[in-house]
């Protein structure tokens, strides 16, 4: 059969350039058949010599830059002969170039330097969109950089019906919280680094190492069954095709951070500690060898203080953030087909932020029972390497190994100024609490695709290992308190125990997970597409973590006494005055740690999952998949309660389960540009480890949080209906609507105790549903068709909105009061929204892409809103907590100063708004938390070098 | 069968990944114990208990034999249905080996401790030198009404506590002191000496001595039980306290400090949360003398409480007697808070009306407190405490 390739160069728009002249070269590829024009997508353009060149998008359509001058433009794509024409770019006369081409053996040879589809660029994922089998989002690296979203976690907002709490860092996707979601890299399973979290921080990665988001937020059965929210799966960059290495280097400042007093820890990092390792916050050797006894006491004849950190914040002013970053690689072809190519990626970053803010607990006559005027001074760092290997011996072959480490450290000092109404004796505190956080994670993973026996068979499998750990070493909580408003008279607080105390806890987690899939093609029609496919695959997963902490009480009863008696006062709050050598010789202090058997625990969670696809294309029409995956899990918990003894054996709590989780996917194409899907499943919900975890943590408001080894799954029912229309190359628009009831589902309730004290319970049903639009325009296809002959301001602004309205409703059960195994849980609401919930959400981006001087900028206006949700549900008559609505309003501009500088300027958060969370009691609005992050000012240079080709 | 080679191969994996942290037994009291471990494996093995020792659950009836000193080690609850009977003059101190040591009598459990003026019930320490916090205390569960829902998680031991059975029947507690109680349970608790939470009034308790305990020496969490006789020495905190919609009574309560140690006399709560839950406490007290050391409180007051307190001395705190929050205030302007017969001594301010919120009739509330004398916990002769208690 001969095949025609047509090339329709339709403008070449010149502009003068920084290193000369340079023009942009639109047109469009197509092919002919039976008289008909057909586009031809993913074909590569490019000019003869050079790196610079694009490739086209589904429609066909291609544009890139090129210096002005005559050159040759090489079109390729897979199966079709190569085409070579010459073109001038000097003026902007349309040009249309067509040629007919004989068969020949050279097709291969150009094909080869092309198989690289750029999953970064915005056209290509929006066609993958349109032609996925299941429903899928996707945002590119070049979108990401375009909104200004520096890494995943930002990325993921630009996604319809994902938002983030500003008070606990959440992912919510359609108001369901951290719980309900989960990630993939590289479509493998990735453990979450921060043990109070199921999904990884997501900020960890930033934007230079990504190519692709997918954002699943309908289940198929390739994915973890444990579904609810959505499945991200964040896809890393692979290779460089041509020698590239790419430095960059940015500062931050923030309005009330940046040049203002900052408290830090006195042996924190500097701004360029890549990895800190903080010696002094080690363990003392005297203690760390298992355990001396069953409750320790140091004593003064040990001469010396065992811990040698001195605690007196150091105040100075915060330094603007910095941040470096390289990514290098290049790839190098072998015999007829083959490939290896090469990424490396490093980052480092690190910033400070201060937030200034109050907190308190209310009683249901709207009383303080305590009120926290807060101030938090926390220094971040985050260091990023990524490395990954694409090797292809044969186009139907490729194999990638990639290593990923991520290292993130946060070193907070957070005051809290309390007024507590239940206190003994002085109701005036001061709490100072220094909480060094380290994180990190290592992944390994190794993957491969094969395409077998003529196309009829994919093979694709991988395998990763990945280790996480969490670690806080040697957190200080100091206490003191005042006998009256004036807080002249600060003194430690001694009245129990753990007033002041040291904290050490380390989690380990190692999880593996494998897959592979194997896919046969059947019914091949006479484009060589298969009009149906069976998928069968395994999916096995382990998972185990442990957990340790200890804690050293600062025991001061000597040195009350001698406070008492000598009537000394703490000044300038500085705790190294009193808690030093001397006085430690002295014993005027000492510190105890009991031993009880709750401070180890161990938890696993083994899944081995099965699941076959049935893919078939009725009438070139109604594509329906029809699917299963049944997952196989066993979990166990080990632990001991706190009145269990060293002796004891570990307590076992095992939860094993079988389900079965069948989905549905349709897709009926309505004409070229539209389609209508429909997609159901049943999906599962499991406890993760924190939930289950019999451990009590205690935040700095007094609040303690413990798990419950008694959870069970909660399962989903979800149904999702689309219509998605791409009118033209960069257009979509999409309606969306979705159900799911959530049986069993876990959530959080405060019970009743002594004290505050929150856990989680299967408790009750939940009904999620909304409608979820999506857009992407320029305002020129909004204000009539464009004329082709001339370029108007207007065609060079995007607009992208998405919007999702959501409803949502918790119920507890018929009654207000439950009970459970920790007792009767007193809602004030039996029924109320989804902790987490938003009745609407919308993001914006209005971008304009224009070029001044040879300076190619794009400025890009982004504009986020979420509606009011709930955030902790209200207890004893008193409402729901809510988080108020919070506008984000960024700014950020690019510029390509020339091929190889670019210059990034950006306002983020220019709204400044309050952030809050309110609370209604008795008919009055109270402020329950309050405070604000401040403006955000970044700049960023970054400079390419080019390796010969 | 693949997935236990490919678990084989994650623990082998997991071991030379960790290997620079050794793994082992850490509890140098264990047979295995390994000295270069520094994390623990679950892997220590230990010698069966003595006889002697009491540890874990107790599910079926027992009775202690009164010639034996017994170890209590770690949490030991007593199961419900199960009866632990402890004859007069039985010694039991907890294992200093263990960081924690207390009794817990569950909901639907009993606990027959009696003793006599000449030979109590003693649980005390089992460390070389005795302090405060050396372990836990003892705790009783009962069914009674409690305000802070039906039923609720006990401070320690993560079981329930409350119900409908205002008559319910823990057991009977008489002639037993404990010391050097209240270790921390975490930032915020501490055990205290003796807790009765939702404890019955079928339940008999009498004289019962609390020494030198870290935190409150008594505690009521709702119920409806009659304590009397009952005498805190050296408290850490609160010599007595009650929350939570105690009904119950008592008489001849002693309280009395140690310098420089110590908190209020008396703190007494209906509900943090909700100050009107229902039911108030509302306890009917009488002859109690409390004696400090010149800091806090003799008698808080608060968070909606009721009571009627009479025959009372307060002698040496900072402040003799505080009423605060707005509903415990009514309470006392409309008479559901009667205090009479309140004899003060040494204090700053003799009574305090006083509250984070408004409360508009303070001034009519002040006129009930009748601070007329009264003669105290010695009103039936002090020999009431002698033979059996600890003096400071």
């Amino acid at each position: 059969m001969t095949r025609h390739i047509y090339l329709l160069l339709i403008g070449l728009f010149l502009t003068s350039h920084l290193f000369g002249q340079s023009g942009t070269i639109k047109g469009t590829v197509v092919e002919v058949a039976g008289g008909s024009e057909f586009p031809v997508p993913f074909a590569n353009v490019f000019l003869e010599g050079t790196t610079i060149g694009t490739s086209t998008d589904f429609d066909g359509n291609f544009s890139f830059e090129g210096p002005v001058g005559q050159h040759a433009l090489i079109i390729s794509s897979v199966g079709m002969q190569s085409d070579t024409s010459m073109i001038s770019v000097q003026v902007a006369t349309p040009v249309e170039v067509k040629r007919v081409m004989g068969t020949n053996a050279m097709v291969l040879k150009a094909v080869e330097i092309e198989a690289k589809m750029n999953r970064e660029s915005e056209n290509v994922l929006l066609m993958e969109q349109k032609n996925a089998s299941a429903i899928q989002q996707s945002i590119g690296a070049a979108e990401l950089s375009r909104q200004g979203a520096s890494d995943v976690e930002q990325g993921v907002q630009k996604i319809s019906g994902v938002s983030k709490s500003k008070g606990n860092n959440d992912v919510f996707v359609r108001g369901l919280g951290d719980r309900y979601n989960s990630a993939l890299l590289n479509g493998l399973p990735i453990p979450s680094s921060n043990p109070d979290k199921k999904l990884i921080d997501l900020s960890i990665f930033p934007n230079s190492i990504v190519q692709s988001i997918d954002v699943y937020k309908a289940f198929n059965p390739a994915l973890p069954g444990d579904f609810a929210g959505a499945t991200i799966d964040i896809s890393t960059k692979d290779y460089y095709e041509r020698p590239y290495v790419k430095v960059g280097l940015s500062f931050k400042g923030n309005s009330v951070t940046t040049f203002r007093r900052f408290e830090s820890a006195q042996q924190s990092a500097t701004p360029f500690t890549i990895a800190p390792n903080y010696p002094e916050r080690v363990l003392p050797a005297s203690l760390e060898q298992g355990y001396q006894s069953a409750y320790y006491s140091s004593s003064p004849d040990d001469q010396n203080d065992p811990f040698s950190r001195n605690l007196n914040p150091v105040v100075s002013n915060a330094m603007p953030g910095t941040a470096v970053s390289v990514q290098a690689g290049n790839s190098t072809s072998f015999g007829s087909e083959g490939l290896i190519g090469l990424l490396v990626s490093a980052d480092h970053e690190n910033g400070y932020q201060t937030q200034e803010g109050f907190a308190r607990n209310l009683d249901n006559r709207g009383v303080d029972k305590n009120y926290f005027q807060t101030t938090k001074y926390d220094h971040q760092t985050t260091s990023t390497g990524l490395a990954n290997l694409y090797f292809r011996p044969t186009r139907d072959h490729n194999i990638q190994l990639t290593g990923l480490y991520t290292h993130n450290t946060s070193d907070a000092i957070s005051n809290y100024d309390a007024l507590i109404r239940d206190r003994d004796r002085n109701s005036y505190l001061y709490s100072v609490r220094n909480t060094l956080r380290v994180n990190s994670l290592a992944t390994g993973q190794l993957r491969g695709e094969h395409v077998l026996v003529n196309k009829r068979i994919e093979v694709q499998w991988g395998a990763s290992m990945n280790l996480a750990k969490n670690e806080e070493p040697d957190r200080s909580q100091l206490l003191y308190e005042a006998s009256d408003a004036t807080k002249s008279d600060y003194t430690f607080a001694v009245l129990n125990a753990s007033d002041n105390h040291r904290f050490f806890s380390a989690l380990n987690e190692t999880e593996m997970n494998a897959r592979a899939a194997i896919t046969w093609n059947f019914q091949m029609d006479e484009n060589d597409q298969a009009t149906g496919k069976i998928t069968v695959g395994v999916a096995p997963r382990w998972k185990q973590r442990d957990f340790t902490w200890r804690q050293f009480n600062v025991q001061m009863k000597s040195y009350a006494d001698s406070l008492q008696n000598q009537g000394l006062i703490v000044s300038s709050l500085n705790p190294d005055q009193y808690l030093n050598p001397s006085s430690y010789v002295s014993g005027q202090y000492q510190y105890t740690e009991a031993r009880d058997g709750s401070r180890v625990h161990f938890a696993s969670q083994d899944i081995l999952a099965g699941y076959m696809n049935a893919e078939y294309l009725f009438a070139n029409r109604l594509l329906v998949v029809l699917g299963a995956r049944v997952e196989c899990t066993t979990q166990e918990v080990e632990y001991k309660l706190l009145g269990d003894r060293l002796k004891d054996e570990y307590r076992t709590s095992t939860f094993d389960t079988i389900n079965i989780f069948p989905s549905l996917n349709m897709k009926y194409m309505v004409n070229e540009k539209s389609n209508v899907r429909l997609a159901a499943s049943q999906t599962t919900s499991r406890p993760n480890f924190r939930e289950l975890a019999p451990f009590q943590y205690q935040d700095q408001s007094r609040r303690l949080f413990e798990g419950n080894v008694d959870l069970t799954s909660g399962y989903a029912y979800n149904v999702d209906l689309k219509y998605e229309r791409f009118p033209a190359v960069g257009q979509m628009f999409a309606l969306t609507v979705f159900g799911k009831y959530i049986e069993n589902p876990i959530e959080r309730f405060e019970v009743p105790t002594s004290g505050t004290l929150f856990t989680y319970f299967n408790l009750g049903s939940a009904v999620v549903g909304g409608v979820e639009m999506e857009s992407k325009f320029s305002l020129g296809d909004l204000f009539g068709a464009s004329n082709e002959d001339e370029s108007r301001v207007i065609d060079n602004i995007d607009l992208g909105v998405n919007a999702a309205f959501n409803y949502s409703r918790f119920s507890i059960g018929t009654s207000d009061s439950v009970q459970t195994s920790k007792g009767t849980i007193l809602a004030t609401n039996n029924e109320r929204p989804m902790l987490g919930a938003s009745p609407y959400l919308v993001s914006s981006s209005l971008s304009y892409a224009f070029d001044f001087n040879n300076i190619k900028s794009n400025i890009a206006l982004v504009y986020n809103v979420f509606g009011p949700r709930v955030v902790l549900a209200g207890t004893y008559g008193k409402g729901d907590v809510y988080e108020r609505p919070v506008n984000t309003l960024d700014l950020v501009m690019k510029n390509e100063l020339s091929d190889r500088f670019d210059l990034n300027i950006s306002v983020k958060n220019i709204l400044n708004p309050r952030i809050l969370q309110t609370q209604k009691i008795g008919g009055e609005t109270f402020v329950f938390n309050e405070y604000r992050l401040g403006v955000n000012y970044g700049v960023s240079l970054s400079y390419k070098f080019f390796g010969a080709e | 069968m693949i997935k236990k080679i490919t678990l084989a191969m994650l623990v082998l994996g997991a071991i030379t990944l960790s290997s620079c942290s050794k793994k082992g037994c850490t509890d140098p009291n264990a047979n295995n114990y390994d000295e270069k471990a520094k994390k623990e494996d679950n892997s220590c093995t230990y010698d069966n208990d003595a006889d002697s020792v009491l540890s874990g659950n107790i599910s079926a009836d027992m009775t202690l034999d009164a010639d034996v000193v017994y170890t209590l080690s770690g949490g030991v609850h007593v199961k419900s249905g199960a009866v632990l009977t402890i004859p007069a003059g039985t010694m039991i101190k907890s294992d200093p080996n263990e960081s924690v040591a207390y009794l817990l009598i569950e909901r639907g459990a009993r606990f027959e401790a009696i003793g006599t003026a000449t030979e109590p019930i003693i649980f005390t320490s089992g460390a070389a030198s005795p302090a405060s916090g050396d372990w836990g205390g003892i705790i009783l569960c009962g069914k009674a009404p409690i305000n802070n829902g039906s039923e609720a998680t006990a401070e320690v031991g993560d079981v329930l506590y409350g119900g409908s059975a205002s008559d319910d029947n823990s057991g009977t507690l008489r002639y037993v002191r404990v010391e050097y109680t209240g270790n921390a349970i975490n930032d915020e608790k501490e055990h205290n000496g003796f807790t009765f939470n939702g404890v019955g009034s079928g339940t008999s308790v009498s004289y019962l001595q609390s020494y030198m305990g870290n935190d409150d020496g008594f505690e009521f969490f709702g119920g409806s039980v009659q304590a009397d006789y009952l005498i805190s020495t050296g408290s850490g905190d609160d010599c007595f306290d009650w929350t939570y919609g105690w009904v119950g009574s008592g008489s001849y309560w002693i309280a009395e400090q140690i310098d420089g140690i110590g908190d209020r006399g008396i703190e007494a709560d209906n509900n943090g949360d909700d100050n009107a839950a229902s039911p108030y406490s509302n306890p009917t007290l009488t002859n109690l003398t409390l004696t400090g050391y010149g800091e806090a409180d003799g008698i808080k007051l608060r968070e909606g409480t009721k009571a009627n307190i009479s025959n009372v001395i307060i002698d040496n705190f900072s402040d003799g007697l505080d009423v605060e929050h707005a509903i415990t205030v009514s309470n006392l302007a409309g008479g559901e808070l009667v205090l009479s017969n309140i004899s003060i001594s040494n204090v700053g301010d003799i009574f305090e009306i006083k509250g984070f919120d408004t409360v508009a009739d303070s001034t009519s509330a002040a006129d009930k407190i009748n601070a007329a004398v009264g003669d105290g916990a010695s009103g039936a002769g002090t020999n009431w405490r002698s033979g059996w208690s600890k003096s400071l």
